[in-house]
């Protein structure tokens, strides 16, 4: 496992060596781009989101008490960007401006089967991201850390403070929510 | 198992983690109620969909601009602790007072013909701050008459404003070790031209991973501190574009051979 490498890394870039913390963005880069990704909807601001996680992380990395703990600190850290900027995007219109309802953006043409194929694909992974987005804070962040992230039930009991057999309750409230949603968009169904 | 009882177990279910009890009340449940068969297999659905869903690669200039938010914060990040160390409440008068003296004072040392060397630190302190972070107020140092410029260019490619000139080793201007007031100028001037927006990150990207203090002093001016014994790594990151190096003799790798840390002006065109 790549990151089992995260706490000496830490270690290293405690001590100033500057590549130890490149290492450690490149670790997590992919992870915490989606996470801010599932918040923000929009891959510049996705972008920006992620720099300034990581730029906190540069310059808050002596309040880790634990190296170990690196991974749940980082999410800790992140949760609480990706939140103070979806309310500030919110509260911008950001999201209202955005053309989620337009099932064509977004969609780029790879080399599936047919473009017709790739088109149903990516038209139904854009369905199941705006359900998602539509989700209440806490359901969509629990969503985010389990089912997209692939965080285990006891790292987001310790990211989000809270006992295991509470997260698997709200996750399972989260599901069902989304599975109403997806119900109602046409796609869960059999 | 009533039918209100089965949808909380879903997740444990799809997980595999119910008892043994539960599980054989849920399974049979479900054998016999078409209504919660169906929303099994309904959630089972939304679990698929959610899980063929892939993760965007990062943008490839994720890294960079890191780099480039923490070089335009670095000089923030060293006035704050002082600023919380100082931790002090002026009135609003009170500080507009003290401000215009400062101002006032600063004009006065600057233009004044007899500088004070007891007010500026001496050079080993000067290194000693700079190890420690802190941001050392430039001055720009007096351009002698005579003053030479190394120049280079990329490829032939030779600006308008950036007039060819030859090299040389003679250091016109160049401050003696012991003139207090001088060392805390810059030891060289670049400008750097035509450089675009990437290579510039790639610039600041390359400095960074050398452990090289910057600060911004604004858009396009950043001070850099760099260790003398890499002012030859300095030139061969400047040789990759188009750039103006003062003095001339700072073209030589043995430039400020009397001094630890070095500190070079860089302003973009």
């Amino acid at each position: 496992m790549p990151y089992q490498e995260a706490p000496e890394l830490v270690r290293a870039f405690r001590q100033g060596d500057q590549q130890a913390f490149n290492r450690l963005v490149t670790l997590y880069q992919r992870k915490i781009y989606n996470l801010a990704l599932g918040y923000v909807k929009q891959e510049d601001e996705a972008k920006d989101l992620a720099q300034d996680i990581f730029v906190t992380v540069f310059r808050q990395i002596d309040k880790l008490k634990d190296e170990s703990k690196f991974g749940a600190w980082l999410y800790q850290l992140a949760l609480n960007h990706c939140r103070n900027r979806y309310q500030k995007l919110r509260r911008r219109g950001f999201f209202s401006n955005q053309s989620l309802d337009d099932p064509e953006a977004d969609l780029h043409l790879s080399s599936g089967a047919t473009p017709e194929k790739d088109y149903e694909r990516q038209n139904t992974a854009l369905l199941v991201r705006k359900a998602i987005a539509s989700l209440a804070p806490a359901e969509k962040e629990v969503i985010l850390l389990r089912d997209l992230q692939e965080l285990s039930y006891e790292e987001i009991s310790e990211i989000l403070a809270l006992p295991m057999g509470t997260v698997k309750s709200k996750l399972n409230r989260a599901r069902l929510a989304l599975k109403n949603r997806l119900k109602h968009d046409g796609l869960a169904k059999t | 198992m009533q039918c209100t009882q089965t949808q909380p177990l879903f997740t444990d279910f799809a997980d595999n983690t119910l008892g043994r009890e539960e599980l054989h009340a849920l399974t049979d449940h479900l054998l016999g109620c078409p209504t919660c068969a169906q929303e099994w297999r309904e959630f089972q659905q939304t679990l698929s969909l959610v899980h063929s869903l892939e993760a965007q690669a990062p943008p490839a200039d994720l890294l960079p601009g890191i780099h480039l938010k923490l070089a335009k914060k670095g000089m923030l990040d060293r006035l704050w602790p002082l600023a919380e160390k100082l931790n002090f409440s002026l009135s609003i008068p009170a500080a507009a007072a003290i401000f215009t003296i400062a101002m006032l004072a600063g004009f006065l040392l600057k233009t004044s013909p007899m500088e004070q060397p007891g007010l500026f630190p001496s050079r080993p302190a000067r290194i000693s701050a700079l190890r420690q972070g802190e941001l050392l107020t430039p001055r720009r140092p007096p351009i002698a008459p005579k003053a030479m410029f190394a120049v280079s260019h990329n490829g032939g490619q030779q600006g308008g404003d950036l007039a060819p000139l030859p090299r040389t080793a003679l250091a016109t201007h160049l401050a003696p070790e012991n003139d207090a007031p001088h060392l805390l100028s810059p030891d060289m001037h670049v400008i750097l031209a035509g450089i675009d927006h990437a290579s510039q990150v790639a610039f600041f990207q390359e400095m960074l991973q050398r452990n090289w203090y910057i600060h911004r002093i604004n858009s396009s001016l950043f001070l850099v501190h760099l260790p003398q014994a890499e002012l030859g790594d300095f030139h061969d990151l400047l040789g990759r574009h188009r750039f103006a190096l003062m003095p001339a003799a700072a073209a030589d790798a043995s430039f400020g051979g009397g001094k630890s840390v070095l500190t070079a002006a860089i302003r973009f065109q």
